[in-house]
């Protein structure tokens, strides 16, 4: 099949020889040339017609041997269910961690955002260095001055532009919660295509808010006399004017409580940083923003872009360095258990010499015979694979609830990653491409006239199966080595007597701490110095007795 | 159509091809004259009709085929019988032996 265009040409060349050859013979009995060209032509009929045939009688005989190979197949494993289900089970497994890992990097990484023209969507960055220092830093988000200034500066070179700015808002009425807030500029929602399942959406003036779909349904049960309540954010008061659809996450994998108008953003300048998106056929170039950023003062820009933002994380340099080895170590797996599955099959093969080689005497090309033992295997993988699809649709949701179940304190909803026709490919590729891998080497070897060598092929089988363990080995050992050695770095300053309070917190306890004599110190800071080092549950009156 | 030429009867064209070939190796034009001989120039066929039946029976290893020269010095494709070819020719024969001399019977009767 892959050499369509030869067989397409070999069979022009063919019927070009025997219309040929009629034509002489007709000229021999005295006929004109003209003449016997024309009558060997209409002697053999049409050209194109037979072509066609003809490749669909090779076409359709390819189809039909498959299919026999495919019930020979079947039969062989009906006879040993016990090989046919190990290597099923081995198989499913390497088969099933490379298509989970693949569905996310198909979630976040290839598959386009839910929104309104994402494959036009561009998000404003910028390089920058602090002045006097040479350290360059990267930062999507910009200060209100600054986005004042691309706001006007970037008139006309987008289709569309919009901002948002995110941030977790302590709620204290109805209902006391952190919300995640999206402070929006008026055009987000309507840009982004947001459903609006009921209401209209927030107007820019006046304090008002729009209810993402899951806090309509989780906070307030669903209330359909909504709009026109009440909610309380720190200490001011938005008015309910309509609900988002059920499918609208925004610009993040999760959903998020609010949307409010982007004035209403509280905080200083460098504090709070708005994130400038747009809409537009190609990156417009931004270089002339440098100029009167740079006359704001403190830092000196070394270049403004508009970066694609078509999927949750784009494909950085710096993603794909970092997804390189994951995939590697999962790819190691699959190396693993194809060694192991074609030297089993090697061992099998002695039991089947008999048979491969009355097939060949019996005039079956090697070929035909290799293809048949290649069918059994990709026979093996493909159930695997089948197996793994029909798993997953079942134990995504389940693990999915679990998880989420058990980190319900985090507050934090991802949708489970979802089958879509890419993992289907990729896990049909993959199945195809692991059934060949462990497939050929024990087909090669059997349809050999001289089947001596096997026990040499065996031997480098095994070397590659210890390798790949090995590696894996090492991976993992460096990884647990390096998490023991982050859990014990010193972060530089005593982490015993620290409590670190998030902007969720209410003004009010903020006051409270601040009057406290218990407190050494109150500081107040953007970021915890090295995060995620280790968060206590603490509460004001127990372990905060014990500070100082 | 003359009333000496008879219709051909599925499935005959490839038995007779085999018949052809086992005679010797041919290319397709000669396989058509070959056929021609050995029918008494009984069958009508459309002759491009040979090509797809050719095709069948090298894609089912009954048929060898190798590129080479023909008498009039052009490149050409000569096929040949395999071994399984010459066992589905004696196979094919026998049986369509049987079914000519049932019908025979059938039709005496």
């Amino acid at each position: 099949m892959f050499n369509h265009n030869k067989q397409r040409r070999e069979m022009a060349d063919e019927f070009a020889h025997h219309i040929e050859m009629r034509a002489e013979e007709l000229m021999r009995s005295g006929i004109s040339p003209a003449e016997a060209q024309r009558r060997a032509r209409a002697e053999f009929g049409s050209v194109a017609n037979y072509q066609d045939q003809g490749r669909q009688a090779r076409g359709q005989q390819l189809l039909d041997e498959l299919w026999a190979d495919l019930r020979y197949a079947v039969r062989t494993y009906k006879s040993s269910p016990g090989f046919a289900a190990t290597a099923i089970g081995v198989l499913a497994i390497a088969i099933g961690a490379n298509t989970a890992l693949f569905s996310f990097f198909n979630e976040f990484m290839l598959k386009p955002l839910p929104i309104l023209g994402a494959e036009k969507n561009f998000e404003l960055r910028s390089m920058y260095l602090v002045r006097g220092s040479q350290e360059r830093h990267t930062r999507r988000g910009w200060t209100r001055p600054e986005a004042a200034i691309i706001r006007a500066g970037t008139a006309g070179r987008f289709d569309d532009i919009y901002e948002w700015a995110e941030n977790e808002e302590p709620m204290s009425a109805p209902v006391a919660l952190t919300a995640r807030v999206v402070y929006v500029s008026d055009n987000f929602l309507q840009v982004l295509g947001a459903p609006i399942l009921m209401g209209r959406v927030a107007d820019d003036a006046t304090p008002t808010a729009v209810l993402g779909y899951e806090s309509w349904q989780n906070t307030f049960y669903g209330d359909p006399a909504i709009l026109g309540k009440r909610i309380r954010i720190r200490d001011r008061e938005f008015v309910v004017t309509g609900v988002t659809g059920e499918s609208f996450r925004g610009l993040n994998p999760w959903p998020s409580d609010l949307y409010i108008p982007l004035r209403f953003l509280q905080g200083a300048d460098s504090e709070k940083l708005i994130r400038i998106g747009g809409h537009a056929p190609s990156a417009p170039p931004l270089d002339h923003l440098k100029q009167p950023l740079d006359a704001l003062g403190k830092l000196e820009y070394l270049e403004i872009a508009a970066q694609p933002k078509t999927t949750h994380i784009s494909m950085s340099f710096q993603t794909r360095m970092l997804a390189a080895p994951v995939f590697g170590a999962f790819f190691l797996v699959l190396i693993i258990a194809c060694a192991n599955l074609a030297n089993l099959r090697l061992a099998r093969s002695a039991s089947r010499s008999r048979e491969i080689a009355i097939r060949l005497s019996l005039g079956a090309p090697r070929w035909r015979v290799i293809r048949q033992l290649l069918t059994e295997s990709v026979l093996l993988s493909v159930a695997a694979a089948a197996l793994d699809l029909a798993f997953a649709t079942w134990a995504i949701p389940a693990i999915h609830e679990f998880l989420f179940a058990i980190m319900s304190k985090v507050k934090m909803f991802v949708p489970p990653p979802a089958l879509d026709w890419r993992v289907f490919g990729y896990t049909a590729l993959l199945s195809l491409a692991t059934g060949v891998m462990f497939g050929l080497a024990p087909a090669l070897q059997s349809t050999r006239p001289d089947a001596v060598k096997v026990q040499r092929r065996r031997g480098t089988l095994v070397i590659v199966q210890t390798a790949a363990s090995a590696v894996l080995l090492l991976l993992a050992a460096v990884f647990v080595a390096d998490a023991r050695r982050m859990s014990r770095a010193d972060p530089g300053f005593t982490v015993d007597h620290v409590i670190a309070l998030t902007d969720q917190t209410h003004p009010a306890l903020e006051t409270a701490i601040r009057n406290d004599p218990r407190f050494a110190t109150v500081l107040r800071m953007t970021r915890i110095p090295l995060f995620g080092v280790e968060q206590l549950p603490a509460k004001i009156g127990d372990r905060a007795v014990a500070l100082r | 159509m003359p009333p000496h030429e008879a219709e051909l009867l599925p499935g005959t064209l490839d038995l007779l091809i085999l018949k052809a070939v086992s005679l010797g190796q041919l290319h397709g034009y000669g396989i058509l004259v070959r056929i021609g001989q050995i029918s008494g120039d009984a069958l009508n066929i459309e002759q491009g009709a040979l090509y797809p039946a050719l095709y069948r029976l090298e894609t089912k290893g009954f048929l060898a085929a190798e590129w080479g020269v023909s008498d009039n010095n052009r490149r050409a494709k000569f096929y040949s019988l395999t071994a399984s070819g010459k066992k589905r020719l004696r196979v094919e024969t026998a049986g369509w032996n049987r079914f000519a001399s049932a019908m025979a019977e059938a039709l005496e009767a």
